[in-house]
């Protein structure tokens, strides 16, 4: 035993060893990065042919680079932009007629929205990647004009989060449309959008949006804080920042609201939260997430209050749902006859009768048969559908129980499961809870309710231990909070909400609204008299 | 040192999952036990005959039919029975028949022969009440000869003849003869020096033949034989009373008109009574009881005891032999002392007949030692003597309200 152990430690510190001489020799590569990238920054000369020589080479000579000499009287200057990511009504309209048109030589200004002075060369080589036209001029320096345009989708339906009533359009992958969907929405001097550039070598535009004065100081700061710290080469979506920022890297629960739809980015920053839109990416992320935010859905909003309480509690059900029904269908039959009704196990016997596999792997079969087909039907091309919704009916339904391989209750209890799955919201809470139902069936398999409440318990403290930037993970369950709870197990009616959440706004602007504003008859009825 | 922690958590871990199969017991290699009956072997009195119901779900429920060739034939259950000295040992004698786990968990009913309830039926509590898987809530009853016998019955309504019992238990003590009586209660019952155990008294019944009047019998088809009466042995049950015990051991019954006053002693009834008609006797007036209440007392005097049983409820006419309206009626207040009457006459007949076993089923002593402890002492050791010989005095006071003509 001591032989074995030490035989063992003695290998995990050679290990050790070994990755931190590995990590020595990253930085020292790190070092001779920057300096290379010290050495890029250099000043652009003023003389406009050098300049866009530099600038091809830098970007090793594409053949999509343009570089247009305009005849001048008084300087040379040369247009260069990328083919492609311009827009070229714009460049001859904008900047080639009035710099060769105009009569006189003072006037000659190109006139677009958006223009910057570029100083290095590489800042040039940037706003180029950006889709700007970079005008390089003897004497007077280089200019970089917004004309981006490229190809984009329009603002479409809401894919993953549909709702019954609510708005239906969803973010794009283009930042500025993205950025211009919540702006619409929030028309206040306190929205705030800071700029972030992560990813050596994706330069992904990350923008931090939130309602200066509304959202905490801190959260704002501590965001700010994480984005800053992200050093990847590469951010081509919102889980890479996801990742690199999140509370509880080895949690599989979602601690970050990722969201295709703008209104719910709105609502939430009215709240407080912070909110971050990743160029390229149709999904926004909203912090901090706690798992009531998680169940909500932006329907909640749209529907008038009863209802939105009752499908919220639908979903809180489904949860439960989603994660134990199989493992306690599995114990149930397996350990704890005496809990089932006499005639409720009478049918659950005889549909079992003649099955050739314990319960368990029953369970596990048609569950990992239900996500293969889920799986699946993510994955193929849309043509093959009804192909394979007609096979995966057919022969795992169907066939399956005809051959004696597996009982039909066993079907209803997955097919309710996974239905229960589809009620949460949050596609990566709903993930998080397909994930875990497995090692509860094993438990349930193994120990029996026991496991099951095992395993519960296990969740539950996962839950409770973890935070969302500062924010506990359950609140405003636990720790509990009852002004909060109104709108998490339910939603109040709105002139109940009057507090923003402590744990997003200002601590000067948790008031939200006045109170008093239920809606009651003021003076005499019509036909009565005062 | 930290990784041996580790692997000594790791390994202690592992121990709570080996509890876990333990316990272990797949529904499929599970015989469910629904009834259990208790017999004396009539060839040697000292040996127990146990007869266990294992369900068949298979034949039960209605997935088996599923294909669309309709109910399943053949009984959903199987009798299997066994002999052994004690209880338990012919209980566990069918592990040699039976290929699968026989649990008792989803008993519902033990059947106590006849035989067995004579010559004390306390063993079989003990031990009802020991067993693990027992539920403390099993139903008792008495049957008339042979448990076996009884078990075999087939009730057609309700397939598991287990669950029938209940049900006609529950139906029967709403209305008249009999009340359930768990497993915890009969030992309570048994043990307590001022309450006699009592349970419901079943037999087995063809409800045609037993109670077709003469000259309806159905007439046997062309071409086949006359069936001679008593070849099969009648399928349905029937409560017909309850059975009283004197400590453990049966002596004797209260049934048919009887009983009559279980349910109106015990209070809470909802049964029917039948009383001629004031005006006119040859009308009968049948009321629906709504509800009753009833107080019981025992009050005992220098060598005499009085028990005393008020009984206050509510009725309406379900049945008046007439179509004329009964609302304005004159004999209105007669009418309501017949049925007052009528009840405190059923009331009677059971309570002496109960006098005659000797046996205090409804606790006229708990009555009197809850209200006062000292009095039951005076007379606790005279008390069955002075139960037997005491006079009853009966209070019944019926209010009928509805006239039941709502047309």
């Amino acid at each position: 035993m001591s032989g074995l152990g030490g035989w063992v430690g003695r290998r995990l510190r050679r290990v050790f060893r070994i990755a931190r001489r590995r990590s020595a020799e990253l930085d020292s590569r790190r070092d001779e990065q920057d300096e290379r990238r010290g050495s890029r920054s250099e000043r652009l000369s003023g003389n406009a042919r050098r300049d866009a020589e530099h600038i091809r080479r830098l970007l090793g000579e594409p053949p999509e680079l343009v570089i247009r000499p305009i005849d001048g009287a008084e300087s040379q200057a040369i247009l260069v932009y990328i083919d492609g990511l311009v827009d070229q009504n714009q460049v001859a309209e904008h900047i080639i007629a009035p710099l060769t048109r105009e009569p006189s030589a003072k006037a000659r200004e190109p006139f677009p929205a958006q223009q910057s002075r570029l100083e290095t060369l590489d800042g040039a080589a940037s706003a180029l990647l950006l889709g700007h036209c970079v005008l390089l001029r003897d004497r007077e320096g280089a200019t970089a004009y917004d004309v981006r345009n490229w190809a984009k989708r329009a603002v479409e339906q809401v894919q993953t989060e549909p709702t019954e009533v609510g708005p239906r359009e969803g973010f794009t992958e283009d930042l500025a449309t993205n950025l211009a969907l919540v702006r619409r929405r929030l028309r206040t001097h306190r929205f705030r959008s800071e700029q972030f550039v992560l990813g050596e070598q994706t330069r992904t535009q990350v923008r931090l949006l939130y309602l200066a004065g509304i959202a905490r100081n801190e959260l704002v700061a501590e965001v700010r804080h994480r984005l800053r710290s992200v050093d990847i080469d590469g951010v081509l979506g919102i889980n890479h920042v996801d990742e690199l920022t999140s509370d509880n890297p080895l949690s599989p629960f979602p601690s970050t609201v990722t969201t295709e739809r703008p209104d719910r980015v709105a609502s939430m920053m009215l709240e407080g939260n912070v909110a971050i839109l990743v160029d390229g990416s149709p999904l926004a992320l909203v912090m901090p997430g706690t798992f009531s935010a998680l169940l909500q859905s932006s329907d909640d909003f749209h529907q008038r209050f009863f209802y939105a309480s009752f499908t919220r509690m639908v979903r809180w059900i489904s949860v439960a749902v989603g994660l134990m029904a199989p493992s306690i269908y599995v114990s149930l039959i397996s350990y704890h006859h005496e809990l089932v009704p006499t005639r409720l196990l009478f049918t659950i016997a005889a549909s079992r009768e003649g099955i050739p596999f314990p319960p368990i792997i029953e369970a596990v079969l048609m569950e990992m048969a239900f996500e293969v087909l889920r799986e699946a039907g993510l994955r193929m091309p849309r043509q093959f559908g009804q192909a394979l919704s007609i096979v995966g009916v057919l022969v795992i339904g169907e066939s399956a129980v005809r051959a004696g391989l597996v009982s039909p209750l066993m079907i209803v209890v997955v097919g309710m499961t996974a239905i229960a799955t589809f009620a949460i919201p949050a596609t990566p809470l709903a993930n998080a809870i397909r994930l875990l139902r497995f090692p509860m069936m094993a438990l349930a398999g193994v120990l029996g309710l026991f496991g099951v409440f095992f395993g519960f318990m296990l969740v539950v403290g996962l839950l409770v231990s973890s935070r969302s930037y500062g924010v506990p993970y359950l609140t405003p369950v636990i720790p509990v909070w009852f002004k909060g709870l109104q709108d998490a197990t339910f939603r109040g009616p709105v002139w109940w909400h009057q507090m923003r959440p402590w744990y997003t706004a200002r601590p000067g602007q948790l008031r939200r609204q006045p109170p008093g504003q239920k809606p009651q008859p003021k003076g005499p009825r019509p036909g009565e008299r005062p | 040192m930290r990784l041996r922690i580790m692997a000594v958590a790791g390994l202690a871990a592992l121990a709570i999952v080996a509890g876990g199969c333990w316990d272990h017991s797949p529904i499929e290699e599970t015989a469910f036990v629904m009834m259990l009956g208790v017999d004396l072997d009539p060839a040697d009195p000292d040996q127990w005959v146990v007869t266990q119901m294992i369900a068949l779900p298979a034949h039960l429920s209605a997935q088996a039919s599923g294909s669309g060739v309709g109910p399943s034939s053949g009984t959903p259950f199987y009798l299997i029975s066994s002999r052994a000295a004690s209880l338990q040992l012919a209980l566990s004698a069918i592990g040699r028949q039976v290929p699968r786990q026989t649990r008792l968990d989803h008993m519902r009913v033990i059947v106590v022969g006849e035989e067995v309830a004579r010559s004390g039926a306390g063993p079989v509590f003990a031990w009802a009440l020991r067993h693990p898987q027992v539920r403390p809530g099993t139903v008792v009853v008495v049957s008339e000869g042979p448990a076996q016998q009884f078990m075999d019955s087939q009730p057609v309504l309700d397939p598991l003849p287990g669950s029938a019992v209940i049900g006609i238990i529950r139906h029967v003590q709403r209305i008249d003869v009999a009340y359930q009586a768990h497993v915890y209660q009969l030992v309570q019952w048994v043990l307590s020096p001022r309450r006699d155990a009592a349970a419901p008294l079943v037999r087995r019944i063809n409800p045609l033949t037993a109670r077709v009047p003469a000259g309806f019998e159905q007439q046997p088809a062309a071409g086949q034989p006359p069936s001679a009466p008593g070849e099969t042995l009648p399928n349905e049950i029937e409560i017909i009373g309850m059975a009283v015990f004197n400590g453990d051991r049966l002596v004797g019954a209260v049934q048919g008109p009887d009983a009559r006053g279980v349910s109106w002693i015990r209070g809470g009834s909802q049964g029917f009574i039948s009383v001629p008609y004031p005006a006119d006797p040859d009308r009968t007036v049948t009321v629906s009881i709504l509800h009753t209440r009833s107080s019981l007392d025992a009050e005992p005097g220098d060598d005499s005891l009085r028990l005393v049983i008020r009984v206050e409820g509510e009725g309406s006419i379900y049945e008046a032999g007439a179509l004329t309206p009964l609302s304005d009626d004159p004999y209105w207040p007669q009418l309501e002392q017949a049925v007052a009457d009528a009840i405190a006459q059923e009331i009677r007949r059971t309570v002496s007949r109960l006098q005659q076993l000797r046996a205090d089923i409804f606790g006229f002593a708990e009555h009197l030692y809850r209200r006062s402890p000292d009095a039951w002492r005076r007379v606790a050791d005279r008390w069955d003597d002075l139960y037997a010989q005491a006079e009853v005095e009966v209070d019944v006071r019926m209010r009928l309200s509805r006239t039941g003509l709502a047309r």
